[in-house]
């Protein structure tokens, strides 16, 4: 311990009061520079901020800013503070004379509260739980902004000879996808609507139907399919379109749908297929929806029916 | 990929490495089968990949053709009829590509993707066997069997408006090639490859040509306008504004978690365990039991 | 240093000038107790002791990083709007000037681009997110392996997974502000998680969407949840996980003379004060190293969000990754019932979540009432000796990790070059299959450990010796010194650190060791100034002489500044 004495006045408790450090002057000088390193660095970022700043670098100065204190006072704290170990007693947290006194008090003010007037007590227990119940009443409001039956969450603005275009508005024409092209389309006049987004593919020439479906080829003009670009599992946009496997992929948890197989699910987490949307080309050449989508778009919900 | 993603993507796997080396390699099985299947080929079967002698018995008349078209026609017979036919007919290895137009052809050979050692694995791009104008040639010569097909584009990016190239580019491309064309996983091990290496022209060819399980944009439905828009901006985010610092190769949250837990909680974790104390002392050096 | 100068002998100018300080510091002292009566509660607190083990700070990350979070929120904040109106942008970054966007997105655009130190501000407030949440996960993990949650401290471990479930949320919520093009995608899932919920979940996504998915409210909403709600449920819980920490005090490791009825380690003040203090700094420093180097979230590389537009490579951050993970892997199931559906997205996100986090919340009360121990515990296991405990926490974590790896699984694949159907194949079964393997051998690998006293160390020789009659004897072999506990008697607390009492402010002495809080009897200036007794009459503490230290022979300082360990 006599090493030690140069910064220690001995005493009962010399050997808990001790600093760690071997070397008491060498941590003094680390810690005293890297106090100096934090004081510089508060010098260069003021001059990197009036130089209009740059992120790596105050990145970098800060870490040196902080870094400076933190290490300096912990070093200071590890090795020139002393090192104990010390030791306090617990607390008793319980004790059995507590617990006593205190029912013993709740008890009596309770025959206070209710011993000849427990009517009081329970008119006041029925108008704070009626109270409580009328609160919940502007709640009710929800309902108006709620999903009604005819609303966007079951139907949307697809009807029947409403015409295909482009997010920028633009007619689609018959001409206008190559085999193996595919594009984002929108219900004439809601080109924002994101439940309306549907991927016009084109996957052949000749119309196009499930192997089990062939009656839906008429929903297929010269090999054209559309499908909601809503994904049945989480809503994400099923963008994908692999054109040489015929597989539509979304690109947030991978479900994959079977182009010519009315979107079938053959991966991943989708539990249906995408809906189809019919489609037809009017007498210019022009595409449009036969129909609306057949069910409600996108993932599922309570109310959507069994 | 970028390497440093992949570098962390490895350490974060490590955790199913062999489970997945089997599983892995029976679906590739499954793999080589769908895509040859999309193909319509025949089982994969090992190829030669020599200049072959297969020229006997054709029937083509080489008095027809431009220098420049024969020049293309004895690089196709040495490097792609093995597979493709002497003819461009195709076999049951490899599809027919009479009536594609230059522009398919061009991008295949002239990226590197062609010649394919093996017909099962997807085309990636690497150093191309034959230099851009034998890749033309070869286009030319391809071309003149059949008419049709896409022409090969010319972009030119003077005038591209790079704010309307983002749009397109996040509506049409980064949903398999990602925010910033570091590419992305597709179905059955196929894959989106990275934009990076890629030159205007192949990007236009791309588009235009929709290689492989890409979708194909029309003139009419992408203008050629939209097409350079798009291409400025393909070059730009490939080499993009990291103003943030260091990019952990640009594949989002996955391998910031990954720093932020190591690099981050991990170093702070050494300094407590600098800071604190340990459980037991340092462990005496002594010598060998009784002395 | 002038803390532990001269106690009884002041001598020189550095003790002089402690001596000042004293006087100053008692001067403030006193004129805060006869106004608050604080002096009492104050020593107490002062003297509070934190047990030296480094794994106790894991928690302290976790609480500066929050201290942080709310730093450098506040900042950010200030030049956030919280609005989904689209706008066009004619800000500092080109390749989006003209682009139509919600004002949030540009926002934070010129947050980064135009604020001074926004970008690293903004970098630094993510970075402390991501450490914030990790820090709670392995704190979680340390009090769970080591039994820290047992008796009297159950409701601090459930008030602290309390904590994390905010934290998630909070952490979600923040990553979704600026409405970029991989946040706006990950919030129409959040939106299709919720709208699964059976009976409530539309109208409950309604009024936080306000309408239909994209809805016109999300975002400001969110900022109100995000800055205000959360943050302060975060604070209460934390200050009640905090309270109760200092009620029932540290847990402890056995050894170096630490017994279930007393602490052992560093007083609050001063050493305790400097290392905590310089740990948050360096906390502050590692976020700020980040912030600085490390990009996360470019949000101009993203683009802004268009319900029509999304990108490959689309996670949340990393501690949400295990519920897209979940998403990812489950079976595409969907629940059919008369008249209704529960769609595929609520069990994977929604229930079985709340179904871990239930296990994990009553997980105190279900192993005391199993294993029927209902004792106070403040001495820790070591995870050997607790092998079921260990077994059923080492299948959880691989059941998260393998989560985990699903949120990743398109990364995963195209790193390893195979496909997505075979990661997420190998996951699936994974999930199910691996933590029962994990979980039983770890348990046989505890009991092995638990059985071998020297189990990870090199065993010792056994010597023989040749006897004098010629025969040979095998003299057992002796423990490794890491082996052998350590027994340090640690000194008082009180009178080490605060060797002058003032008469009349200490506490009395009630019961077995227990101190009384409360408001201190009134003190008159007089007796707070009067000169100081005898450090022996501290209350609660053992006297104890070093003469009972066991000294284990051998040992020898180590290290750059020759720390000394129980020398």
């Amino acid at each position: 311990m006599s090493e030690m004495s140069d910064v220690n006045q001995p005493d009962t408790w010399a050997e808990h009061m001790a600093i760690a450090a071997r070397h008491p002057r060498r941590v003094e000088i680390v810690v005293g520079l890297s106090f100096f390193l934090a004081i510089l660095s508060v010098f260069a970022l003021g001059w990197i901020f009036t130089q209009k700043g740059q992120p790596q670098i105050e990145g970098m100065m800060l870490f040196v800013l902080f870094g400076g204190i933190g290490f300096g006072m912990a070093a200071w704290g590890k090795y020139l503070m002393p090192k104990g170990p010390f030791a306090e007693e617990r607390e008793v947290l319980t004790s059995e004379e507590n617990q006593e006194r205190f029912s013993e008090t709740f008890q009596r003010g309770r025959v206070a509260v209710e011993g000849r007037r427990s009517f009081l007590a329970k008119m006041f227990v029925t108008a704070t739980g009626l109270m409580g119940a009328i609160l919940l009443f502007p709640l009710r409001s929800l309902t108006d902004k709620g999903p009604q039956a005819d609303g966007p969450l079951y139907k949307t603005q697809w009807k029947p000879g409403v015409l295909l275009v482009d997010e920028t508005n633009q007619p689609v024409h018959i001409g206008t996808l190559d085999v193996g092209g595919s594009l984002t389309v929108f219900p004439h006049g809601y080109t924002d609507a994101a439940d309306d987004q549907t991927l016009l593919i084109r996957a052949a020439t000749t119309p196009v139907a499930p192997p089990d479906r062939p009656d839906l080829e008429k929903w297929s003009p010269a090999g054209y399919l559309a499908f909601s670009k809503v994904c049945t599992h989480a809503g994400c946009p099923v963008g994908q379109y692999e054109a040489q496997y015929q597989k539509l992929l979304c690109p947030c948890h991978e479900s994959t749908f079977d182009v010519l197989d009315g979107a079938a699910v053959v991966f991943g987490p989708a539990p249906r297929p995408l809906p189809q949307l019919p489609l037809m080309q009017d007498d210019n050449g022009y595409l449009r929806a036969r129909g609306g989508y057949g069910e409600p778009i996108g993932p599922g919900f309570w109310s959507r029916g069994g | 990929m970028a390497r440093r993603a992949g570098a962390v993507a490895a350490v974060v796997a490590l955790g199913i490495g062999l489970s997945l080396v089997v599983f892995g390699s029976g679906a590739r099985a499954q793999n080589s089968e769908s895509s040859t299947s999309a193909q319509g080929q025949a089982p994969p079967q090992p190829v030669g990949d020599g200049p072959l002698g297969k020229t006997g018995g054709t029937a083509y008349n080489d008095n027809a053709l431009t220098p420049e078209q024969l020049t293309g026609r004895q690089l196709f017979v040495q490097t792609c009829s093995s597979c493709h036919g002497v003819n461009a007919e195709g076999t049951a290895r490899a599809p027919t590509l009479t009536g594609l137009g230059p522009a398919t052809v061009d991008f295949w050979v002239r990226t590197g993707r062609m010649p394919l050692e093996k017909p099962t694995q997807q085309a990636i791009r690497k150093n191309p066997l034959l230099s851009a104008k034998q890749a033309r040639e070869i286009a030319r010569y391809v071309a003149s069997l059949a008419p049709g097909g896409v022409q090969i584009p010319r972009p030119n990016l003077a005038g591209a408006d790079l704010q309307q190239g983002g749009e397109l580019f996040r509506l049409n491309c980064a949903t398999c090639h990602s925010f910033v064309g570091v590419g992305g996983a597709l179905s059955y091990g196929a894959y989106a490859p990275s934009l990076k290496p890629d030159q205007p022209i192949d990007i236009a060819e791309a588009i235009r040509t929709g290689p492989g399980n890409m979708p194909r944009f029309s003139t009419a439905q992408m203008s050629n306008k939209d097409m350079n828009d798009i291409i400025k901006y393909v070059r730009y985010i490939t080499r993009p504004d990291d103003r943030g610092g260091l990019s952990l190769g640009h594949v989002g949250p996955v391998t910031e978690g990954f720093v932020g837990i190591v690099f981050g909680v991990g170093l702070l974790m050494l300094a407590a365990f600098w800071i604190g104390d340990r459980a037991r002392p340092e462990p005496a050096v002594t010598g060998h039991g009784h002395e | 240093m002038s803390m532990i100068g001269g106690r009884n002998r002041p001598i020189g100018m550095r003790a002089r000038a402690a001596a000042v300080g004293k006087t100053a510091a008692v001067k403030q002292g006193r004129d805060l107790d006869e106004r608050l009566g604080l002096a009492g509660a104050g020593r107490w607190l002062l003297n509070y002791i934190f047990p030296d083990h480094w794994s106790f700070m894991l928690g302290e990350i976790a609480l500066y990083s929050f201290i942080i979070l709310i730093l450098t929120g506040v900042y950010v904040t200030f030049f956030f709007v919280s609005s989904g109106h689209e706008i066009i942008y004619h800000g500092a970054y080109v390749p989006l000037r003209g682009v139509r966007m919600s004002e949030a997105y540009a926002s934070t655009l010129d947050l980064s681009f135009s604020v001074r130190a926004g970008l690293v501000i903004r970098q630094m407030h993510h970075w402390a997110a991501v450490i914030f949440i990790g820090a709670i996960g392995i704190h979680m993990c340390r009090i769970f392996f080591t039994g820290a949650f047992r008796k009297p401290r159950e409701i601090n471990w459930t008030i602290g997974l309390g904590l994390l479930t905010f934290a998630l949320l909070n952490g979600f919520l923040g990553y979704s502000l600026p409405d970029d093009l991989v946040s706006g995608t990950g919030l129409r899932i959040f939106y299709s998680v919720f709208e699964s919920i059976p009976l409530v979940g539309p109208w409950f996504v309604y009024l936080l969407y306000g309408g239909n998915f994209p809805g016109n409210a999300i975002i400001p909403h969110m900022l109100i949840l995000h800055v205000f709600v959360v943050p302060i449920l975060i604070a209460v819980l934390l200050t009640a996980h905090l309270a109760i920490i200092m009620r029932t005090h540290h847990t402890q490791f056995p050894g170096k003379g630490a017994t279930e009825t007393n602490v052992v380690g560093t007083p609050m003040w001063p050493a305790y004060a400097a290392k905590s203090g310089g740990y948050f700094f360096m906390t502050f420093a590692a976020i700020a190293a980040l912030g600085g180097v490390a990009q996360i979230n470019p949000i101009w590389l993203f683009g802004p969000y268009d319900p029509i537009r999304v990108s490959s490579f689309t996670q949340p951050d990393w501690y949400i990754g295990w519920m897209d993970g979940a998403l990812r892997l489950m079976p595409n199931w969907e629940t059919h019932l008369p008249g209704h559906m529960i769609a595929n997205a609520f069990w994977p996100a929604l229930f079985m979540p709340g179904l871990l986090f239930t296990f994990l919340g009553v997980y105190p009360f279900l192993e005391a009432r199993l294993t029927r121990d209902y004792a106070h515990h403040n001495l820790l296991d070591r995870p050997r000796d607790r092998p079921v405990r260990t077994a059923v926490g080492a299948g959880l974590l691989t059941f998260f990790l393998v989560m985990f790896l699903g949120g990743a699984e398109d990364v995963i694949a195209v790193f390893l070059d195979t496909s997505v159907q075979a990661v997420v194949w190998t996951l699936r079964i994974s999930l199910v299959v691996a933590p029962l393997i994990v979980g039983p051998v770890t348990y046989l690998l505890c009991k092995e450990l638990s059985a071998v006293p020297s189990a990870g160390f090199r065993p010792r020789p056994n010597v023989i010796v040749r006897t004098a009659d010629g025969g040979y004897e095998a003299l057992p072999a002796e423990l490794h010194p890491r082996e052998q506990i350590e027994e340090l008697e640690p000194a008082p607390v009180g009178e080490a650190t605060v060797p002058e009492i003032i008469p009349g402010t200490e506490p009395e002495l009630v019961g077995a060791g227990r101190v009384p809080r409360g408001p201190a009897p009134p003190v008159s200036a007089a007796t707070a100034a009067a000169p100081s007794t005898s450090p022996s009459a501290i209350p609660g503490v053992r006297q104890v002489s070093r003469e009972d230290v066991v000294q284990t022979p051998g040992r020898r300082p180590r290290g750059f500044f020759g720390r000394r360990r129980g020398e």
